[in-house]
């Protein structure tokens, strides 16, 4: 018999009939049935049905991250292992494109770096790990939490910190695991975007945006404070239309972006007097009468009130000397604005994270509402929307055991996804504390004291302010449990962590912040190593304190991520979609049927005079001014202002790990303006050290003239292996609005100040 | 030859009630009771006289097999003393002077998490353009096993690359080999011998001796992976150390 080549074998290994009779004589026999040394591997075929040539099998899939785009993903699986990710081609917005991130999905599923297994630290940081089975881990959870209860005879030592690193439905069932364990301690309120929340729901009665599909009808768009080319890159298809059809494009930032790039017009203003330009634009706009006169007669209350405002407080000297912007500059882009039908503004998440970052978002409103452009198909105010987020919510809300014991008093909304709003008159409620100040919550927090904390879908660590005296609160801390994927800076900190399933191992269903599409999320690969999904950990918890202390929690103690996916669904929600069953979004995303791509067409608002309101009761019983106007910014507390945005090749602190990312974004940078640099004698590349207040941060600097001058820059986010961390420059003072709709005021992460030496 | 059997016998139970990989769903437990019904030590004994050999180099891949299928420092250790017995360090060094815990802790480090690993013990993280996981390296090594006749239990939740299991189809390799004569199996053998296990586990080892703070009993584990490697190949002992990809 002549030698069997490596060729021969590899066709033969290739078909499943060919290689299970390549040994036939020999296995038949039974010669497997008396092997004495084979202990992991046993006698079996794996699953027949599996092919290794020919097509792939499609799944739907939805990126559940904290974006704009919230794409619509197809999947691409053979052998049970996913091959590579598509934007979904029946979405518009997606329209069969990912960015760089989502299309590093399979990576992220196979990284060798995920986290693998329930693992326990030998104290925390020392990186002295032992694997524990799922039910060790359950058991020593579970006993913890009896033990809180017993010592203080409530849950409320147990906190919860969870937030947006996962937005798929069903994984509220982590809020729902609280609840069902009890009342406990919720970190609320949300880092992101709470101040321009409340601000549009002052000034309307809800946020609502415009379908961002609409922006080619726009003559005139700005931009103000966002960075879509790397953010929103979806939307950016939209922009290119408009001015492709003569729309004018103006970004305003303090940083010349790649959005800024793409731009007619690039406007730098200092950064936090976004409402001082805006005021300048509007007292323009009155004195030329280039506002809408009938339209607020019509559909607003307190504008006369505003234009008297503008006359006494505002000239556009005063807004040009506040943001830097010439006063003639100021004059020509409100002029434009003005006399373009429909015009818009796309107001950034960034331009609100400020002391008056609600007070600007008013401004902002006012300026689109004045020249009627609120209500318009190509116009409106953009912000965000959540009225294609009608879910049941199915997973989150669960009901506490009987007998519990929790906070006496009212109880408000628990970030932006509760929708209970405010409940009086209750027994026992949570008790909730800032997100925002999450360090500075755990140190203070008496009676009880946070015992416990549980992490999901969050890196508090690198992605909550304050890092030293984040540390210092996790002294406080008696058990940390964290829930994630990867080995970020939180998890090095925690005694306990789970591994938990990426969205390709789990059912859910996602829908966006800003556009209007409606995503399944399929189950399209097994989970690898031991993840859980969230709510199939809330179960296997629930199982153990059942089974040690039976009725201590009404979690169920089995799930399956399917069935709750589909029982997140309602009548209503399925109308707005068009569709009658879940089900049908197995053939594609679905997008909500719009009366008007523009919300408040018909000119009814939401607002308690059902206009909108240049001056706001409400917004004065919440503790600001009624009417909208001018808020001083947070006086320099350092040499230079310190800006810390999202980066393009991460979200937060998701993806920037993955060698995919590094190979082209290696470490982090300080941006600084050449002449500052000379200044302090800082060529392009020397280490320098940031520093202020909060601590300091060791990195490379790199010299652009993108940045102002008075400004240091550096990109959030966690690179594997390194200790950056620019929450060691970010203190959590908070913005002025947030706690209406959110439980708490939103946080002042681009009104901070450093100063940069070389290191 | 009794004592030897025995011995390695009271290793193995140590290793199959921690090891990581024996955990089955409920409906896997009938088939997995036919294998491990085998493993009472007189068991192994008995089919040791049957088989009328026991080399040490199968203590040595048993071991090394049981080693990196281990999920505690006891099962850790356990191996360890048993490689070490079998084949002590050159240097005489005591490799087993770490305590379990220690063992455990770097094992974690270097193999499991849940950190970034500076040595993944899965032939496609080596072999495969991407160095990720569940590669086609991964698909090889599954349908070798297949071929054999048989699978690995965790259902796919363990890449069949893994290295233990890999070490575990080199035991039914040798095993099968020891009764019948048969060229197909030879073939076979070869195959993942020379076209699959000598291109990637030179390169983990090799990730292994560059890791910082590597314990000893580690690094003479890694030493033997390599010395087994060659005596199986009748090739030498690499001696240029790949640099290491991760």
């Amino acid at each position: 018999m002549s030698k069997i080549t490596k060729q021969e074998i590899e066709r033969i290994l290739e078909n499943p009939v060919s290689r299970r009779s390549f040994l036939g004589g020999l296995l038949a026999t039974g010669a497997l049935v008396i092997l004495p040394s084979c202990r992991l591997l046993r006698p079996g075929t794996v699953d027949t049905g599996q092919v290794w040539e020919g097509g792939y099998q499609t799944f739907r899939n939805a990126c559940s991250r904290n974006c704009y785009d919230t794409c619509s993903i197809v999947s691409y699986v053979k052998n049970g292992v996913l091959k590579f990710v598509e934007g979904a081609p029946e979405s518009s917005f997606t329209a069969g494109g990912l960015c760089v991130k989502g299309n590093s999905y399979v990576r992220r599923v196979y990284s060798p770096d995920r986290i693998k297994y329930p693992m326990e630290q030998q104290g925390r940081g020392t990186g002295k790990w032992k694997r524990l089975s799922w039910d060790e881990a359950m058991d020593k959870i579970a006993r913890k939490i009896l033990e809180i209860k017993a010592r203080d005879g409530s849950l409320l030592g147990l906190a919860l910190s969870k937030y947006s690193g996962s937005f798929g439905i069903t994984h509220y069932g982590v809020e729902g695991m609280m609840s069902s364990l009890g009342y406990t301690t919720r970190l609320v309120g949300t880092p992101c975007w709470p101040a321009g929340m409340d601000a549009q729901n002052f000034d309307m009665g809800n946020m609502l945006c415009n379908d961002p599909e609409d922006l080619p009808l726009a003559r005139y768009m700005i931009v103000w404070g966002a960075n879509p080319a790397w953010c929103s890159v979806h939307s950016m298809k939209f922009l290119y239309a408009a001015q492709e059809a003569g729309a004018k494009l103006v970004v305003v930032d303090p940083v010349f972006t790649q959005t800024a790039a793409k731009s007619d017009e690039y406007v730098q203003v200092r950064t936090g007097e976004d409402g001082a330009l805006a005021l300048g634009m509007c007292r323009h706009i009155l004195d030329r009468s280039l506002y809408d006169k009938e339209w607020v007669t019509a559909h607003s209350i307190g504008f006369d009130e505003f234009a008297a405002y503008l006359r006494e407080h505002v000239t556009i000297e005063w807004a040009a000397q506040k943001s830097g912007v010439p006063a003639s500059h100021i004059a020509a882009i409100a002029e434009e604005f003005a006399q373009a039908r429909p015009a818009t503004i796309w107001i950034g998440y960034g331009m609100q994270r400020h002391v008056n970052g609600g007070a600007s978002v008013r401004i902002l409103d006012a300026l689109v509402a004045m020249t009627g452009n609120i209500g318009k198909p190509g116009g409106g105010a953009r912000y965000a929307q959540m009225q294609t987020w009608g879910f049941n919510y199915h997973a989150k809300n669960q009901k506490q055991p009987e007998s519990s014991k929790g906070w006496i008093g009212a109880s408000g909304p628990k970030g932006e996804f509760d929708f209970s709003g405010v409940k009086e008159n209750v027994k026992y409620a949570d008790r909730t504390i800032n997100i925002n100040k999450t360090a500075q919550e755990i140190l203070d927090t008496k009676d009880p004291q946070v015992r416990m904390l549980w992490v999901a879908c969050k890196n508090i660590l690198s992605q909550d302010f304050d890092r030293p005296k984040m540390l210092k609160a996790f002294n406080k801390l008696e058990m940390v449990v964290v829930a994630d994927q990867f080995f970020n800076q939180t998890v090095e900190q925690a005694d306990i962590v789970l591994p938990v399933t990426t969205f390709f191992e789990e059912w859910n269903v996602n829908a966006s912040y800003w556009h209007y599409w409606l995503s399944l999320n399929e189950q399209a690969v097994k989970p690898l190593h031991e993840a859980k999904s969230d709510i199939e950990i809330a179960a296997a918890l629930s199982k153990r304190m059942n089974e040690l202390a039976p009725g201590s929690c009404t979690f169920p103690t089995t799930v399956d991520t399917k069935d709750w996916t589909a029982q997140e669904f309602n009548k209503k929600e399925l109308d707005l979609f068009g569709i009658s069953s879940w089900e049908e979004l197995r053939k594609g995303p679905v997008k909500a049927k719009l009366t008007s791509s523009a919300p408040w067409s018909d000119g009814v608002f939401a607002t308690p005079s059902k206009k909108y309101e240049f001056h706001s009761d409400l917004c004065a019983k919440n503790g600001h001014d009624a009417l909208v106007m001018y808020k001083e910014g947070r006086p320099a507390y350092d040499k230079l202002r310190l800006l810390t945005p999202h980066s393009k090749f991460g979200i937060n602190s998701q993806f920037q790990n993955l060698d995919w990312m590094a190979d082209f974004n290696s470490e982090p940078y300080v941006y600084i303006h050449p002449r500052t640099a000379a200044l302090r004698g800082i060529g392009h590349g020397d280490a320098v050290r940031v520093f202020n207040k909060v601590g300091e941060v060791r990195l490379a600097a790199q010299l652009t003239a993108d940045v102002p001058p008075d400004t240091l820059l550096m990109y959030e986010g966690w690179y594997k292996g390194l200790a950056f961390n620019c929450q060691n420059l970010v203190d959590d003072l908070s913005s002025d609005m947030g706690s209406f709709k959110t439980g708490a005021p939103g946080v002042a992460i681009h009104d901070q100040f450093a100063d940069v030496v070389r290191a | 030859m009794a004592a030897l059997a025995g011995k390695s016998g009271g290793v193995l139970n140590i290793v199959a009630r921690n090891s990581l990989d024996c955990v089955s769903s409920p409906q896997e437990n009938t088939a997995w009771s036919i294998v491990t019904s085998f493993w009472a030590p007189k068991k192994i004994f008995c089919e040791c006289i049957y088989l009328g050999r026991i080399l040490d180099n199968d203590i040595i891949l048993i071991s090394l097999r049981d080693f990196f299928a281990a999920r505690d420092g006891h099962a850790m250790a356990a191996a360890c003393a048993t490689l070490t017995k079998a084949a002590p360090p050159a240097d005489g060094h005591p490799a087993s002077a770490d305590t379990a815990d220690e063992l455990e802790y770097a094992f974690n480090r270097l193999f499991v998490g849940p950190g970034a690993v500076p040595a993944p013990p899965y032939a496609s993280v080596y072999l495969d353009p991407d160095h990720g996981l569940m590669g086609e390296s991964t698909r090889i090594a599954a349908a070798v096993y297949d071929a054999l006749g048989v699978s690995s239990p965790s259902n796919g939740s363990l890449p069949d690359d893994h290295l233990a299991l890999e070490l575990d189809a080199a035991v039914v390799f040798h095993a099968l080999k020891a009764r019948e004569q048969s060229a197909e199996l030879a073939a076979l053998w070869d195959y993942f011998l020379r076209d699959h296990l000598m291109l990637w586990v030179p390169l983990f080892v090799a990730c292994i001796k560059q890791a910082p703070d590597v314990p000893p009993a580690i690094s003479h584990v890694a030493s033997l992976l390599s010395a087994w490697l060659s005596e199986e190949s009748g090739a030498k002992p690499v001696t240029h150390v790949p640099p290491c990809i991760n």
